[in-house]
Order: structure tokens, then sequence, then C-alpha cells
């Protein structure tokens, strides 16, 4: 970890300013997270019937909602969400997709094409049904949609994991541990996986916004979180009717998306950029 | 090769059946519709006549195989909410369809490959940085918020274009002119994907010994760039377009109810809400039959464009 | 050669270019006038739809043999008179003569007649007058101009039923040629001030006067035919773009008006807005299978809990009004008495019943407990309407403040319906449209729908056997005492928590025309707003 971080990968990575502001971004996001309900001036659901709709002012940063709830407080809280819906949606990828894809790598032969060929049937639904479906049978809320969200994705991450394994299969190390004996375990987890680190860290960075934008487009549709969660999308969902005259309510947690979205995107750009060798300067 | 396309075709079989059985399961799991095709004011008794009229009282495994055999005949039933028959149903909404996510790909694609050209020509420099900046702009916000804040400021504050609905085929200035802002916010979020795509196979090329070479011997930049690199542009932007096919039957669920665009859609998102298990397994049946027809034509299309692959 | 072949076929391109803009630009020209709804229909078919939109747009186009006028009196509409018989078994009803269909055929007894069957044929609706409930068994046809129907038990109600949309008449001979499923999908024939031109499915319905119509109903002022030449009815699901659709003056009339937009288009000069009582209720119901709500106390505390007029306020923008009965103003057979029945709005008295119930330990969150147990409760309702959803987190936060803690379980209306069906709530609010106070109220709260639409799981045998009584008794004043009765026992049960009666709300372009006379009924209805509504 500490090699990485002298590395000419990191000092690539540093000159790329757009990364080094993804970054920033995801930083604050994770801080605004962890510390939210000290941030926040009031509780995120308390409701005030005679402040309803105010316009962003001193006593309330980001205006209030059509149930005088403090918007600034929401956000805050949100982003919680925010996070727990992206990590949630990564890691059951990176867990379900991933093992997958590497005993199809490693293993090949009938698992293999088993393998690719639930994720090529999986592919062939669109995501928008399958989503819905899912958070139709299993009912709504926040747990059902990272599932439903996960579902949709995890395709992509087994068929990273297999190339990986596909290729490193061939490291002389590979066929050193195996000569020497080692275990199948052994040798995914001591030589695989740790290799396959830098794409899947770009990976997982890139698919933290597109989790969190799904959940906004669920919401959007009606299956999103339970209310009062102040998730983003729920917000940005909740008050799109009043764009024309009460923009705060929308504008606010959109910004916020946008925000970590961006954030995410640009440090998974920059971190691919980075430990990619073809992005070399040109001589 | 023709084996190769034999075989390949003979997959198709599986993958359809895979994803029939999986959206039918899923389907039926999910719930009732006749309830909510009669709304609440209708008696539970009367509910229970329709479910037997349907044949939604038998077992999943019978209405499957009955689904199923009438599907390879080309019968893909009739709509449990509209009562019309689904191939009806996709017809209609199939052209607007098109216009929309084909129109919005090809906005993409017109501006993602200069612009991943471009970024690749320069890395790193102001312009590849505010074209990146830009591209991933538009696919940091959630798609409905695009669309919604485009419609206001184009719609109702500017009031250049209409606000919503289709004026007509796309071939008309009316038409144009309803489908400009659908378009557009179906089209710039994937432009970040295009461009990074571009500018990273554009990039392998940059770099290699041969365009050293052939600018040392003094032929002009672009001609060599246009020339080496755009062939090898082509074999990642082809396969991501293959890959997006199923996408243009019923990727703009989200961009077509905020302009209430008649599309696919639409149609597939209403039916899933209202467990119209026919439109659903209709359409998803058509756009997997795609899918699989598409990846092939894909493979096929390396062969003329990278002479060295062959398949056997 | 060449050269020639390319340039007529050139010139063929253009030219046919041209006619395409030109044809293109003369549709833009002809401006229909437009209304606009937030759902679309299933099918038009009056027997067979059940769907509220459904029946708004096809009332255009069908009408039935009676219509209700602002009393809330059936008036004639296709028919010219009818009498009863002493037994009150047989009514013979006298057509108007020379009332066209659409196709040009003369509308005849044998029409009705036919119309009818089908509509006991297939309508899934609760058929009061139909043969199953002991209504119309047989239909006599002696001559082209009247219709006789007998009744197998005496329906005092019927002609307000055969007021009803759902009962629509259609040409025999069109019934008899046409498959059921393609009637209202495909090509849909009445006597309505319109004719139906296209459906194009996710898009709009276009319609276009029938000028032949002169039997408008004769409380308005006009005989027929309809104002405007041609109606775009425009499908737009997404209320965002509704009101943007209407803040651009795109709209001519609707009445699927997105309430947040409320202020905006009452301040806008080029658009009026004019508002009047619904029969769109909300309602809170308690769920008597669970053992929480058998004492009534806590049943009562909840409803001292609730404030409505801040449902109002946060659900609606204000645009609704309180409701304290299930039956509401807009609906017929509304008891203005029920307002002093009904719980207002105490939280001292709601927190003393719960502590006189025994719930006197509060939880380190703030809810109470008794013998170890939480006041917990799981609350239903649909998540894809805003409205309800706002109601129902509304609600959450002022049981909260009684110290009631309300987990809410929002799912899109199938999942909700199959829940509320399987008795699998605490909590519920849900909503009712019908203007039709009797068979709604026997709908909501007759034990007879336990498991079906009463959601309240609830068995009373006096409100059963009042609201029998409110629908067979032949005494005019009894049905209406009884019918008041009942309405008095559902409230004070605190079984059902009445919350909000939705407003009718029309927002048209100051162009427009026949306002007044539209709301000079309570309802508005469709077919008052197909004739008398058109741009000046």
């Amino acid at each position: 970890m500490i090699r990485f971080f002298r590395s000419r990968e990191f000092r690539r990575f540093l000159r790329n300013r757009l990364a080094v502001v993804g970054l920033g971004c995801v930083l604050l996001v994770s801080v605004v997270a962890v510390f939210a309900p000290h941030i926040a001036p009031y509780r995120p659901t308390a409701m005030d019937f005679d402040s309803l709709l105010l316009a962003p002012s001193t006593r309330h940063l980001m205006g209030t909602d059509m149930l005088g709830r403090d918007i600034f407080s929401r956000v805050v809280h949100g982003s919680r969400y925010a996070l727990i819906i992206g990590i949630g949606v990564v890691g059951l990828q990176m867990v379900f997709g991933g093992a997958l894809g590497l005993a199809a790598g490693y293993l090949g032969g009938t698992i293999d094409t088993t393998v690719m060929r639930i994720v090529d049937v999986l592919w062939s639904i669109p995501a928008i049904v399958l989503a819905l479906a899912l958070a139709g049978a299993l009912g709504g809320g926040i747990t059902v949609m990272i599932i439903a969200i996960a579902v949709t994705g995890w395709g992509q991450f087994t068929r990273l994991m297999r190339g990986q394994v596909l290729q490193l299969r061939e490291m002389d190390y590979v066929s050193a541990a195996q000569a020497a004996g080692a275990g199948i375990p052994r040798i995914l987890f001591r030589h695989i996986l740790p290799n396959s680190l830098g794409p899947v860290i770009v990976y997982a960075t890139l698919e933290m916004p597109v989790a969190i934008l799904w959940s906004a487009s669920l919401s959007f549709l009606g299956v999103g979180a339970q209310p009062p969660t102040p998730e983003w999308g729920a917000l940005i969902a909740d008050g799109r009717g009043l764009i024309s005259f009460a923009w705060w309510v929308s504008t606010f947690p959109g910004i916020a998306i946008m925000i970590t979205a961006l954030g995410f995107n640009f440090l998974g750009d920059g971190l691919r950029d980075a430990l990619d060798p073809k992005f070399e300067r040109r001589i | 090769m023709f084996g190769y396309f034999i075989r390949r075709m003979f997959l198709l079989i599986p993958t359809v059946l895979g994803v029939t059985l999986i959206v039918f399961s899923l389907m039926h799991v999910s719930g009732d519709p006749i309830r909510l095709l009669f709304g609440p004011n209708v008696s539970e008794e009367k509910v229970q006549e329709k479910r037997e009229e349907l044949g939604l009282n038998r077992p999943i495994y019978v209405q499957y195989w009955n689904w199923l055999t009438r599907m390879v005949q080309g019968d893909l039933g009739n709509s449990i909410h509209v009562q019309d028959r689904v191939s009806n149903l996709i017809v209609a909404r199939i052209g607007p369809t098109f216009e929309l996510t084909v129109s919005a790909l090809l906005l993409t694609v017109l501006i993602s490959i200069p612009a991943g050209i471009i970024s690749a020509v320069r890395p790193y420099s102001v312009i590849d940085n505010a074209a990146r900046f830009v591209a991933l702009f538009w696919v940091s916000m959630p798609y409905f918020w695009l669309g919604i804040m485009l419609m206001m400021l184009f719609g109702l504050v500017l009031d250049w274009l209409p606000i919503s609905g289709r004026g007509g085929p796309l071939w008309t200035l009316r038409g144009i002119r309803y489908a400009t802002l659908p378009i557009v916010t179906l089209g710039l979020p994937p432009i970040a994907l295009f461009t990074r795509l571009t500018r990273s196979a554009m990039l392998e090329v940059v770099n290699e010994e041969y365009m050293r070479t052939a600018r040392s011997k003094g032929v002009g930049e672009t001609a060599v760039i246009v020339r080496h690199g755009f062939r090898n542009v082509l074999i990642p932007i082809v396969t991501l377009l293959g890959l997006r096919l199923p996408w243009l039957f019923g990727g703009a669920v989200i961009t077509e109810t905020v302009f209430a665009w008649p599309g696919m859609g639409r149609l597939l998102v209403g039916a899933v809400m209202e467990r119209d298990y026919p439109v659903v397994q209709g359409v998803v049946v058509v756009i997997a039959l795609v899918t699989v027809l598409a990846n092939l034509a894909v493979d096929l299309t390396y062969t003329f464009i990278d002479p060295r692959i062959r398949y056997n | 050669m060449l050269y020639g072949n390319h340039c007529r076929k050139r010139l063929w391109q253009v030219s046919i270019v041209f006619l395409i803009l030109i044809v293109g630009s003369a549709v833009a020209f002809s401006k229909p006038m437009v209304t606009a709804f937030g759902e679309e229909p299933d099918f038009l078919d009056p027997h067979r739809t059940t769907r509220f939109h459904s029946l708004v747009a096809l009332s255009y186009v069908m009408e039935p043999l009676f219509d209700m006028d602002p009393q809330f009196q059936p008036v004639p509409l296709l028919a010219q008179s009818l009498d009863w018989s002493e037994d009150k078994l047989t009514m013979v009803i006298h057509l108007k003569q020379g009332v066209l269909f659409h196709n040009g055929q003369e509308m005849t007894s044998r029409d009705v007649k036919a119309s009818y069957e089908r509509y006991f044929r297939l309508s899934a609706l609760e058929n009061y007058i139909g043969p199953k409930y002991q209504g119309i068994t047989e239909i006599l046809t002696p001559d082209p101009y009247t219709v006789i129907f007998k009744f197998e038990s005496p329906k005092p109600l019927a002609l307000v039923h055969m007021a009803d949309a759902h009962a629509s008449i259609m040409p025999a001979d069109w019934i008899a040629a046409t498959p059921d499923e393609e009637v209202g999908v495909k090509s849909l024939i009445g006597t309505g001030p319109f004719r139906l031109e296209q459906w194009v499915r996710g898009d709009r319905i276009l319609l276009s006067r029938f000028d032949a119509y002169a039997h408008a109903p004769a409380y308005l002022s006009t005989s027929g035919p309809a104002r405007a030449e041609t109606l775009t009815m425009r499908i737009i699901p997404e209320s965002a773009t509704r009101l943007a659709e209407i803040l651009a003056g795109n709209i001519d009339y609707t009445f699927d008006v997105p309430l947040a937009g409320f202020q905006q288009l009452s301040a806008n000069p080029n658009i009026q807005v004019r508002m009047a009582p619904s029969y769109s209720v909300q309602y809170l119901v308690c769920n008597m299978e669970r053992d929480l709500f058998i004492d009534q106390r806590v049943r009562q505390a909840i409803a001292h809990a609730v404030k409505k007029e801040d449902i109002v306020k946060g659900a609606w923008f204000g645009i609704a009004f309180p409701l304290y009965g299930l039956v509401g103003p807009g609906t017929t057979g509304y008891w203005k008495g029920v307002e002093g029945i009904a719980y207002d709005y105490d939280p001292e008295l709601a927190v003393s019943l719960l502590e006189e119930a025994g719930w006197t330990a509060v939880d380190r969150d703030g809810t109470r407990t008794k013998g170890g147990q939480r006041l917990e409760m799981t609350l239903i309702s649909f998540s894809n309407v805003d409205e309800w959803r706002r109601a129902a987190e509304i609600v959450q936060g002022q049981l909260e403040q009684v110290g009631i803690k309300v987990n809410l379980s929002l799912a899109e209306v199938g999942a909700t319906y199959d829940r509320a069906r399987a008795a699998d709530y605490d909590l519920g609010v849900f909503r009712n449209t019908w203007w039709m106070g009797q068979p709604y109220l026997t709908f909501l709260t007759h034990s007879v729908n336990i498991g079906s639409s009463n959601f309240g799981q609830w068995k009373n045998e006096a409100i059963d056997t009042l609201l029998d009584l409110s629908s067979n008794s032949l005494d005019d004043a009894l049905r209406d005492q009884a019918f008041m009765a009942a309405q008095a026992i559902a409230v004070e049960s605190a079984v059902w928590i009445p919350l909000a009666v939705n407003v009718n709300v029309l927002a048209a372009r100051t162009d427009v025309e026949g306002l007044d006379d539209l709301f000079a009924h309570p309802w508005q209805p469709p077919l008052v707003r197909a004739i008398v509504l058109g741009k000046k």
C-alpha cells in the first residue's frame, strides 16, 4: 500500500487535476456522512407546518420542503444513504459477481460456460425490468433497492474478474506456485487477487455513482426507499413537481448527487489512467 | 465460418429460454394483475372469475409451457391490462422508440468520437480536461433531473422547443422539434463512456512504433491518426454499440416518462407495474432475440474490421 | 442520360420532402382543443372498464339512458320519459326519437336491450340493477321507442345506477359484429357529442365533434352540438411535465392539475383556475384483526392525534378539505351532521386515552410501552402517489407526538392491495372515488366486504343492517335515516378515520369559455365538459 503512494502511478494520478478534485469530493461526502447528526441543525424528519416551502435563508440554509422539513439537514443525512447504497451495491457485486468470475476463469470448462451463459442471459433482460420486478416482488426499502441494483450489474464484475484470472493465470509466479503444490484458494488469494486489485478498485469506484443514480431512478419510479428516509434520489423525486417555483427542494439534493457522482467518476477515471501503462505521456 | 454461425444461432435457444424463464418467474412471484386491472371497486369474486378465465390459476409451469408454445408460433398473447394483442402494442411503439434511441445514439457517437480523438492526441491538456469534465458532468446526474431541467429551460423559460409529446414522424419539422429535448437528454450522458473508449483506443495507437515511423517519414499527423487509429477505435466502439442494442428497445424509460414519449420503455415499465405478464414477457423476448442476433452481428463485423480475426 | 435520371430523382425527393413538411405544418395549424390526462385509459369500453380515467374519456363519446342533474336527481338523457308500475317491479321507458349514433343509425329499443345485456354480461363492477342482485331479469322491446325493464325486486336507486356511464348505449348491430376486445380499443360508437377518431396509445386520443348531436341534458342552456370542433386528449403521466405544459399554455383545459403548481397557476394571467369539492376521499383505517385495536380508546387516541388541517396543507398543498365522515360533500348521501361526531385534533386527550388504556411507560425513543410491548404499528399505502405518501408521512409524524411509533411500508399499487386484502397491516391510508354514497359506504364498511374492500376488517351488525336498509327500503325517509346512522357508527368507532376530501381543480386558458355552465354542476361531469367547453 505504501509502495503505491510513492510509486510512479500515484504521481501520475496527482498530475491529473480532475482526479484530485474527485478525491476531494469523495472525502467531503464521506466526512459529511460520518458526522451527519452533528452537522445537521435540525432532525431530518421534523415537520413544521408553519414553515412550508420556505426559500433558502439563514435559518434554513437550503430552505424547507412541502412538509416544513429543513432540506439542509435532510441532504446531510442523505449522504449516509448514498454511501450505504453505493457500498452495498458494489460490495454485493464484488462478493457475488467476483466469486463467480474467479470460479469461471480459474476452473474453466463447463463452469465457465454456465456462468457466462447466466451472465449473458441476465444481460439480455432490460435492467429496469429486473430492478422493478425484484423490487415489486420483494417490497420497497433500501435493502431491496441495493439488491435490485446489484443484480442488474454484477455480470460486468464477473466478466472483469474472469478476464483478470485468465490473464494472470498464465503468469510465471502462478505456474511456480502450482508446481510447488499450492491449492486453488491459496493461488487465488495470494497471487491472483492482489494483482487484480487495480482494475477492481477502478471498477468499484466507477460503479458507486452508477448505483447512487440508479437509486434516484428507482425513487422516481416510486420503488425507492421508504419515507421519510432522506435518500437523495427520493428528495429529488419528491420535489420535481415544484421546480418552477420551489426549485430548492430538488436542486440541492441534485447538486449533492452530482458532486458525489462527479467525485467518484473523476476519481475512478484518474485511477484508471494512473494504473494503465498506456497513458504514459507521449515521448 | 458457417459452422460457427450455425453454432451461434443454436445458442439463441438456451439464452431466450433462460431469459423468458427468469422474467416469467419474477413476474408471477410479484403478484396478481387482475386486482390491479379492476381497481378497488370490484368484488373478490369477480377477480377470481377473471383469473380463471385467463388461466392464471393453473400451475406456473403449465402457464409457461402454454405461453412458450404459442410464442414460438409467433403469438405473444394479449395484454391483460389493455386486452389488445401484445404484438400490436409492440409494433405501435417500436417506431417512436427507435426514433428516440437511435438518434440519441447517433448524437452520442458523433460527439464522442471526435472528442475522444482530440483527447487522445492531447492528453492532460486543457482541452482534454475540459472534454472529460463535460462528459462526466452529464453522466453524474439522474436522467430525469437532466430531462426536467432541459424541459424547464428550453420549453418553459425560453420557449424555444416544445415541452413534451411526440409531434409526428422524425422526418417532419414538427417531429424534429418535439424530439430534440428527449434525444439530447438521452444522448448526452453516454458520451462519457464512448469518449473514454475512443480516447483509450486511440492512445494505444498514437503511441505505437509505426505511428512514430510514419511521422518521421513526414506523413501528415492527421492522416496517420485517422487511417491507422480509426480502425483500432472501431472494434471497441462496435462492441459497445452491440452491447447497447437491447437498450435501444427499452432503455429510455425515464426520458420517455418525463417527455411523455410513446415508446417501448414506458410500455415495459408500465406493464411491470401493472403485472401485465404477457406484455413484459413479449417485450423481453423480442429484446432478448435482438440481443443475441446483435451479438452475432457484432462478432461478424469484427472479421470485416480486422481481417486477422477469424472464427472456426 | 444518367444526368437526366439523377436530376429527376432529385426533384422527386425534394418534392416529397416538401410535401411532407407542408402536411406536417398543416397539421400544426389546425389547432384542436387540447386537454390533458394524468393517466391513460385502459380501454374505452363502458361495459368492461373499471377505471376512473377511462370513464371520463369515454363519457365524451358514450351516453347512458339517464343523467344526474346538479341536484343529484336522475333526469332523462337518451330516455324521454318513464313510468313505474304500482309494485315498482316494471319500468317502462320511452326513448327520445331521432337520436343518432355516430355511424348514422338511429337509436332504438333493441340497441338499449343489447347494450344492457352486454353490460350485465361483461361488467366486473357490483351490478346493483343486474340479474345477480335480483335486479333486471327481463328486457322487452314492444316497439322501437319503448323499453320495458322487469325487476325481480324493487330497486329504489335504479335510476341513479342507470345514470352511470358504465351502462352506456351502443348500436346492437355493431355489438354483434365486433369482438368484445375491440370495443373501445379499435373503435367506439355511441350517441355522445364527440366521436372517437384515433387513439395513439401512450400518446393521445383524438376526438371530433358529432354535428348531429342535439339532445344535451335539459339542465344545460344548449341542446348541442359541442362547442369545440375537435378535441385532443394528451396523455402526460409525469406531473412536472403536465404542469410545464399547462403553464406554457399548451393545454386548453385539464382537471388533472398537479396541486403543487396551484399557486403558480392561479397567479398566471393567461390561466384561469376553478375549484369544487370532488368525491375522492382519503381515510386512515385500523385493522380490527389486530389485538392492538380491540380497545376503542387506542383507536380514539389515534383519531385525536391526527390533525387533518396539517395533512391537507402538507399532502395536498392546501387544496383539499378536512374530511369528517366517510361520505364526503361531493358524494350523494352526504350528511353534514357527521362533522359534529368526528373526533377533533386533541393530542392531550389522545395521550390521556392511551394512558387510560395502560400505555403509560415510555421507551427510550419516546414510544409508549405496556408490559414490555411497544406501541408500534405498520402503516401501508401506495408509494407511487405523492399525495398519499406525504399523508402517510404526516400521520406518522403526528402519531409519534403522542408516543405511537409508526413504520411506513409503502409499496406500489399491486403489492399494497395484496397486503390489504391479506390483512397484513396495522394501519392503512386509502382512497376511494365513487360519486354514489350508498354503494360506496357499503363497499367500505359492510362486513360482506371483509377481505376485499372493507379494510377495517370489521364486522358490525348495526352497520350491516343499516346499510341494507338504506339500499332496499322503499321508504325514502327511512333510507336516508339509515344511511346517516350508518355513517355515524362508522366514524364513532374510530375504525375508519376520515382524513381529507379532494378538490376538483380545473386549470384552463383564459380563452376557454363555458366554465360557468360547467361549474354549475357540483361534479362537472365529463358529458357537460364535452358540450359546453370551447374556445373564443
